[in-house]
């Protein structure tokens, strides 16, 4: 049983009927819509049928010209239409060489000109009918793909009955004609064709730091590498690992023949990552394996090592392509001494917190000069509304008081379903977002945190560097046991959630910049906002699930950025 | 003792591609059955041993399996407007099977039916009853449990995931518009009262109480020229027909009703539901193509007892 199985205060029935309901409404509004036309099968190539066509142009045109002959045969006045010929050929020499028989076709030219503004004209309508009508289903996808994602994220109905409900809802579309059926078998971003993500069971995860910048030849292209952390475990050891190239690496040259799909998705770089090698000081090899990816200059992902050190093991000496020594990774390091601490969150609160976080996100996107026009807010008013009558929330929720209170600041009217919520105040870490929203004034530097921090939600995770810009902070996470970020698809809510605050009433919240991911284990670059304060001494940074929240205090030591722009040779 | 479920359905048939030429399926009593397999346990032995899988019976074990399916009611239609354009043609095409190893079944309403018959592909959890010559009934016990011990054993493989049970019933759907119904029916009873989930029913109920909803409201809509938005049902777990009623929000009327989920089986699924300008609520009594039913005329009435007959395609008062 997962933690959305543990909300037992909502009434799930309740929820499920809602959307289910949902569901059937927009079934009888879908039966007013256009159809789905799939698009007509092409009998022959283009190239076949421009050959076939030109042919057929030629022969008309040669007809044309013959019947004008016959017409002249015998005629008094041949000699006038044989001067006329001899005419109409010097001027299509001028004309660059045109046949005569094209200059005879123009006479007929303007019954082409008509078919083609004619097909023009319905071709325009076709795709006008098919963009509204692709338009209005979209629409009704997503309305029910996000509101079940969102139940979903809140525990108010199972994950199973979101994808059940959200299959049903595709393939009753799809037979009816309204969308195309070929969905009914496809990848539907709701279906949960990839497995819930499974429980680290390999002991306590284990961060050493490393922080080791090295110079490196990878592939003919110069560049720097940064090995940040080293996150070990019973059953695997893995190096954080980053790269900045001087030049932006090439793509594989393409070899004769090759499939341009193969050479789209090789990279000579992934390839040339797979040359590092390690040692340790008791005479163990080791083989290193790159997982990750990037382009252009930047490159970023880990280095597994395989097999694992063992505990005797004081240190490794990995070497780096065209390094002048090997890199040595400590393996006795002690983590750094970071605070580190889990609470229990209130079940009760889940959807509040989910609909807070949906506010966030909205805020996070207001700039001064964007008039506060930005964010999706009619989105996450019609989801409030949604959560209110599916009664996952009530009239009396925090969380809708902080949605009126954001309402009634940005002079935005609340739908009639909200209107008797009364509005509360909006956070004074809301506010303090908003007020640096457009600061650039932040640190450049980085800080290796190295922090494992306890499971959540049977996610492990572990904080591995934070690197802060002028106007933006990042912060690198390794994480086991982590949901898969395709799972959630168009209808994504995300069960976890990542913030932070600092010591001098800061607050930050995240986007997901870039991520890798394979089988639970995910590498993650978050993005924090606003940037950081320069007045800030430390930074606490929150992982919230659905039933815990970690956190880990991090003193704000900035150290020079090891992955400077490399200079031209 | 009220009618079966099925007592206000006519039979329906369907022509199966099956060996070297056209079978029947025969839908009348309930159950669908292979007419040209009066042997029909045998051959699903012989089948689960290794011998050539029927089309037909594939299509009768299917029916079978989804005759509680709850993903019928989402997907079957709402109401005789509500059309299911999916073809045979279009699964064979988009359906994961693609198209090999295909029997391609025909029914009388011409639609196209195809049916995967690769490995695993279509794996029973129960049989449904198949008729079986009275003669023969006896030696037949002994099969009888072979099949229903094999059936239990659902095949292994790759194909043995959802995409495969979405494309059986989304076939059983493609067989034709009279299937739809009566599949949609059999499902409905059984989760009813009389039904075999009646005791782990309230697990279903927002399911069971969304089919309701959808399927009330087009006819509400139709009766009382209503919103169809504005009908809201919900499941009646009592004694008797139920209850509706009606109000008023300004301009815009609202109905609410509580109805047994035997009301789809009974009502709803034969066409029933609503027969010149009356609302059925309840089959007291039928033997297709005649019945006695419980009908309202307006909200607030009483319900009045009426004799309906089936005759050119719909149902309509009998003459007295």
């Amino acid at each position: 049983m997962g933690a959305a199985e543990e909300s037992e205060d909502l009434d799930r029935g309740r929820a499920e009927l809602y959307l289910r309901l949902q569901v059937e409404a927009e079934l009888r509004r879908g039966l007013g819509l256009p159809r789905y036309e799939p698009p007509r099968p092409r009998l022959f190539p283009d190239r076949v049928l421009g050959a076939v066509v030109t042919v057929l142009q030629a022969r008309r045109h040669a007809a044309m010209l013959r019947r004008l002959r016959r017409a002249s045969t015998g005629s008094a006045v041949r000699p006038v239409i044989r001067w006329f010929r001899r005419f109409v050929a010097g001027k299509a020499a001028g004309l660059g060489q045109r046949p005569l028989a094209w200059l005879v076709s123009q006479r007929f030219a303007w019954r082409r000109w008509i078919r083609l503004r004619l097909w023009r004209i319905t071709r325009h309508r076709r795709r006008r009918t098919e963009l509204e009508r692709t338009t209005s289903v979209d629409v009704v996808v997503e309305r029910i793909s996000g509101l079940a994602a969102a139940m979903s994220a809140i525990g108010a109905i199972s994950e199973t009955t979101q994808a059940q409900v959200l299959e049903d809802l595709q393939t009753s579309l799809a037979i009816r004609g309204m969308t195309d059926p070929h969905l009914i078998f496809g990848q539907l971003p709701w279906r949960p064709w990839a497995q819930p993500p499974q429980p680290h069971t390999s002991g306590p995860l284990r961060a050493i730091p490393v922080g080791v910048v090295a110079e490196t030849d990878v592939d003919g292209q110069r560049g720097r590498i940064y090995l940040g952390t080293l996150v070990t475990d019973a059953s695997s050891a893995t190096l954080t690992f980053r790269a900045r190239f001087e030049q932006p690496a090439a793509r594989s040259s393409a070899a004769p023949g090759q499939l341009r799909q193969v050479r789209m998705r090789h990279h000579s770089m992934l390839s040339a990552l797979q040359k590092f090698a390690a040692t340790d000081n008791l005479g163990g090899s080791y083989s290193i394996n790159f997982s990750g990816g990037g382009g252009g200059e930047d490159w970023r992902g880990r280095l597994d090592v395989s097999p694992v050190p063992p505990a005797a093991a004081r240190w490794l000496d990995l070497s780096v392509p065209d390094a002048a020594a090997p890199v040595r990774i400590p393996l006795d390091a002690a983590p750094p001494p970071h605070e580190v601490s889990i609470r229990a969150l209130d079940p009760a609160g889940t959807a509040d917190r989910f609909l807070d976080n949906c506010i966030v996100e909205q805020l996070q996107q207001i700039r001064p000069a964007d008039d506060e026009d930005a964010g999706d807010w009619p989105g996450v008013f019609d989801l409030a509304a949604d959560l209110l009558a599916a009664g996952i929330l009530t009239k009396h929720s925090p969380s809708l008081a902080r949605l009126a209170a954001v309402a009634r600041w940005l002079k935005r009217r609340l739908p009639d379903p909200l209107s008797g919520v009364e509005p509360g105040v909006v956070p004074a870490e809301w506010l303090s977002l908003l007020a640096r929203a457009a600061s650039a004034d932040g640190p450049a530097g980085i800080v290796p945190v190295a922090a494992a921090l306890p499971v959540v939600d049977g996610a492990h995770c572990v904080v591995t560097e934070l690197e802060s810009e002028a106007d933006s902070m990042a912060l690198q996470v390794h994480a086991r046991g982590w949901p898969d970020p395709h799972r959630y698809g168009a209808g994504r809510a995300e069960p976890f959630r990542w913030s932070a605050r600092d010591d001098v009433g800061g607050w930050y919240t995240s986007s997901e910049s870039g991520w890798s991911y394979s089988n639970g284990e995910a590498d993650m670059d978050l993005r924090l906002h606003p940037a950081v304060s320069p007045r800030a001494r430390e930074l606490q940074i929150i992982l919230t699930g659905r039933t815990a929240e970690a956190s880990v205090s991090v003193p704000l030591n900035w150290q020079p950025a090891p992955l400077r722009r490399v200079p031209p040779r | 003792m009220s009618a079966p479920w099925w007592a206000a359905f006519g039979p329906a048939t369907a022509e199966v591609s099956c060996g070297d030429g056209m079978h029947t399926l025969r839908w009348a009593d309930g159950s669908l059955t292979a007419v040209e397999h009066p042997d029909a346990e045998g051959e699903l032995v012989l089948a689960a041993l290794g011998g050539d899988a029927t089309p037909c019976l594939d299509v009768v074990r299917a029916w079978g399996r989804h005759s509680d399916d709850l993903s019928v009611l989402a997907l079957g239609p709402r109401s005789a407007a509500d059309r299911l354009t999916i073809t045979t043609e279009m699964l064979d095409e988009v359906s994961p099977a693609g198209g090999q190893g295909i029997s391609v079944v025909r029914s009388r309403q011409g639609s196209t039916f195809v049916l995967s018959r690769r490995a695993g592909g279509f794996a029973a959890a129960r049989s449904t009853p198949m008729r079986v010559p009275a003669g023969r009934a006896s030696h037949m016990a002994a099969r009888r449990a072979a099949v229903s011990r094999l059936m239990s054993m659902r095949r292994l493989g790759p194909d043995s995931d959802g995409d495969d049970e979405r494309a059986t019933r989304l076939r059983l759907l493609a067989l034709g518009e009279p299937f739809q119904w009566r599949l949609s029916g059999a499902v409905a009873h059984a989760w009813s009262a009389d039904g075999e989930h009646a005791g782990t029913r309230d697990r279903a109920r927002p399911a069971l109480t969304a089919a309701l909803t959808g399927r009330l409201a087009p006819a509400a809509a139709d009766w009382l020229d209503v919103d169809p938005a504005t009908v809201a049902a919900a499941v009646h777990d009592g004694a008797g027909w139920g209850e509706l009623s009606v109000s008023s929000a300004g301009s815009v009327r609202h109905l609410r009703a509580r109805l047994p989920v035997s009301w789809l089986a009974t009502v709803w699924a034969p066409g029933l539901a609503l027969v010149q300008g009356r609302l059925v609520v309840r089959v007291l009594d039928a033997a297709w193509p005649s019945a006695r039913v419980l009908a309202l005329r307006a909200p607030g009435d009483e319900p009045a007892e009426l004799a309906v007959r089936y005759d050119k395609d719909r149902w309509s008062v009998a003459a007295s």
